[in-house]
């Protein structure tokens, strides 16, 4: 998609067509302002998108099917934390890079689609359990009940399965989901038993995939490449299939694809004038301005960082909304914990998307644990991820051994795992390293840092509660490794614009306004102070809706 | 990647080690050799020429314990020797570790074989209905209480 605005003045532009970007352009195209939205991967189709099992979101062998290109845009990262400050030039599909698709609707065109609401303590961690030494662990600026309408929203809007029903250990909402759960598997009827034999609470997991026909689009297929890939049916929900619609229909919304945001510009004031990008097309780059009221960066964690890094001036020689150097710290994602279990019988029924039944037992409440995490059984894996990252160690990988375990165990495993409350610190960060250029000759994101040992804690002890509940489901054969030390920020990338109430502590108010820069926004996963022990994306959706509503309320003004 | 026929002989053979026939096909009989060949080619350029020399290894050390190419030493001898490679034993020279040489070659014979057919080392798909995973699309079941 490549729209050539025939005017370079907006009332907003939107840095990133993610679920950030996205609602943020819909609600402002609701209001009657004129918007241009800059996204530097392309609108990608189904068939683009593909199958490759080699080359996905989930395993990205030798590249990947949601952008960025591998060539051109590397990052320089610390890949091991115990050796910090070697670092190394890595690319999209490598290991340690971090990547987020790159691609018109963002992360959310080839995610897994679980769409969480954090719980009450998620928005209070310091107030319930204190701060942890060498931690940055804070409360969020705005509690549960200020966000539980615009997770309804966002529920709604995009569109959201589940059944809050038979959630115990939820927060408290008005509403149930707006679509049934899709249909229990045979791995869930099979770890519902065993959860019950213990006494835990389960349910199905929440999913922003239709299991009903909704918003004018059909009902789920339940095919084997859900995570990872593109939706056959257009039944996995994110904003390119709802709201940047919408913002288009309105005629008010341009949308560039391919458009790399350089630097976001400010005048002599530090005021926000517009925004500087590069367009490659047919081979060759050229160089464009826009101005307008505001500007809004939703490009992801690490890039939104990035940019406000690469927008220094003289007046912010550090960067925008750096003035006290929290920009870029606090990185966090999610630290995974899970065990696999093989069962006597076949527990596959090939229903996609594959994960389907959750626990929040261990999300909060736990003795000596700081927060806790969810647990669920995982997509539906590819044989070759199979292959790759579910044999127990003294399993050969070759041989008839290995082609035997293939077929034995591909339809009797389950795996359980889930993300935990990572513990935030500060030497987690992005910064930028101008001696690595991207293609553009932009200074490309630096990584370094590891997870609190807090984070490893409760790590191992969500490895053990997965274990527990495997054996209690009948697994006659359990397997698996604790996470180890390693820098967390990945597809759930957070916390590097983090939010407050103190300029020098954070670099945006409360409601994305960037401090010093009323004009200038940031509405994606970089505000967020802690990222929960659940999927961040619908708490991504639900501050867009906040925030993007403020932003509508008062553009006129700015 | 160019390879002689000798050396394609040694990379038909050790990919039919790494995963062997039963009553299902072995690795260069779904498409194993064209898969490597043109993943050396493309994304793993810069490893074949590397690749090209570890065949070469393999086949000096399959004629320093047998005086014959890799491919006709029996199945007990090449799954030995692979063995012993793996564990760092070697008799014939290598330019690159042999267990690194090897090692790939068996991550990269298991991605062909268990990838997508279009990547070319899984023709029509047989190891996935081997495993149990078969694409199965327009057939669904509905929620709790939904019906048509």
């Amino acid at each position: 998609m490549s729209i050539t605005p025939n005017h370079n003045h907006f009332d907003a532009i939107i840095v990133g067509s993610g679920p950030g970007g996205g609602i943020t352009a819909g609600l402002l195209c609701d209001a009657g302002f004129r918007v241009l939205v800059l996204e530097r991967g392309q609108d990608r189709t189904y068939d683009e998108i593909g199958r490759d099992h080699l080359r996905n979101q989930r395993i990205s062998q030798y590249g990947h099917n949601g952008g960025p290109d591998i060539e051109g845009n590397p990052r320089v990262v610390e890949l091991d934390p115990r050796k910090p400050g070697e670092m190394s030039v890595v690319k999209p599909h490598q290991g340690g890079y971090s990547n987020n698709a790159a691609i018109y609707g963002g992360g959310a065109r080839v995610y897994g689609a679980q769409a969480w609401r954090f719980m009450e303590q998620d928005f209070r961690m310091a107030s319930t359990y204190g701060v942890p030494e060498g931690s940055s662990l804070a409360d969020w600026p705005l509690s549960y009940q200020e966000l539980e309408p615009f997770y309804e929203k966002a529920e709604c809007e995009i569109g959201v399965c589940g059944s809050a029903a038979t959630n115990t250990n939820r927060a408290w909402r008005k509403s149930e989901y707006p679509m049934p759960a899709l249909p229990a598997t045979k791995a869930h009827k099979t770890l519902k038993r065993g959860a019950e034999a213990l006494g835990w609470n389960t349910f199905p997991t929440p999913l922003a995939i239709n299991s009903v026909e909704y918003g004018g689009r059909a009902a789920c297929v339940q095919c084997q490449h859900c995570v990872g890939f593109a939706c056959p049916s257009d039944s996995k929900n994110g904003v390119h299939n709802t709201l940047l619609p919408r913002a288009i229909a309105t005629e008010l919304c341009t949308v560039i694809t391919g458009a790399m945001c350089e630097t976001v510009d400010t005048d002599g004031r530090g005021r926000v004038t517009g925004v500087s990008y590069l367009v490659e097309s047919g081979g060759s780059v050229t160089r464009h301005r826009a101005t307008a009221r505001a500007v809004v960066v939703s490009a992801g964690a690490i890039e939104t960082a990035r940019l406000m890094f690469n927008s220094h001036t003289d007046v912010h020689p550090n960067g925008l909304g750096n003035h006290s150097g929290v920009l870029g710290r606090h990185l966090q994602g999610h630290v995974y914990s899970g065990a696999l279990g093989l069962f006597e019988e076949p527990v596959w029924d090939s229903i996609g998307p594959g994960v389907s039944i959750s626990t929040s037992q261990f999300n909060h409440g736990n003795a000596g644990i700081v927060g806790g995490g969810m647990l669920s059984d995982e997509f539906i894996k590819t044989p070759v991820i199979f292959w790759h990252r579910c044999f127990p160690a003294d399993v050969p990988r070759w041989g008839l051994a290995a082609k035997e375990w293939m077929r034995h165990a591909y339809t009797r495993t389950i795996h359980v795992i889930g993300p935990i409350q990572d513990i935030p610190n500060p030497e987690c960060r992005v910064q930028i390293d101008r001696g690595v250029r991207d293609k553009f000759g932009i200074p490309v994101a630096r990584l370094s840092g590891a997870v609190h040992s807090e984070s490893l804690r409760t790590g191992e002890f969500m490895f053990e509660n997965a274990r527990t509940w495997l054996r209690a489901s009948g697994a006659v054969r359990i397997w698996g490794d604790k996470p180890g030390l390693h820098l967390s920020a990945g597809q759930h990338q957070a916390g590097t614009c983090r939010m407050g109430t103190d300029p020098a502590t954070s670099v945006t108010d409360p409601f994305g306004r960037v401090h010093g820069h009323d004009n200038l926004r940031v509405i994606d996963a970089s505000t967020h102070v802690t990222n929960g022990g659940f999927n961040p994306v619908l708490t991504v959706m639900a501050l867009a809706f906040r925030n993007a509503s403020a932003l509508a309320a008062e553009l006129n003004q700015l | 990647m160019e390879l002689n026929a000798s050396q394609q002989r040694t990379l038909c053979a050790l990919a039919d080690r790494i995963i062997p026939a039963d009553e299902f096909p072995s690795a260069s009989e779904l498409g194993a050799l064209s898969f490597a060949t043109d993943l050396f080619s493309t994304d793993l350029a810069s490893a074949g020429g590397a690749v090209v020399a570890g065949l070469d290894s393999l086949h000096g050390e399959a004629h320093a314990i047998g005086g014959t190419e890799f491919a006709e030493l029996t199945q007990e001898q090449q799954d030995a020797l692979i063995q012993d490679l793996l564990q760092g034993n070697t008799r014939a020279e290598w330019k690159t570790s042999a267990a690194t040489f090897l090692r790939l070659m068996i991550a990269v014979v298991n991605e062909g074989y268990y990838a997508d057919p279009d990547n070319g080392g899984n023709a029509e798909g047989v190891s996935w209905k081997m495993v149990g995973f078969e694409v199965r699309e327009g057939m669904r079941l509905l929620p709790e209480g939904v019906t048509v």
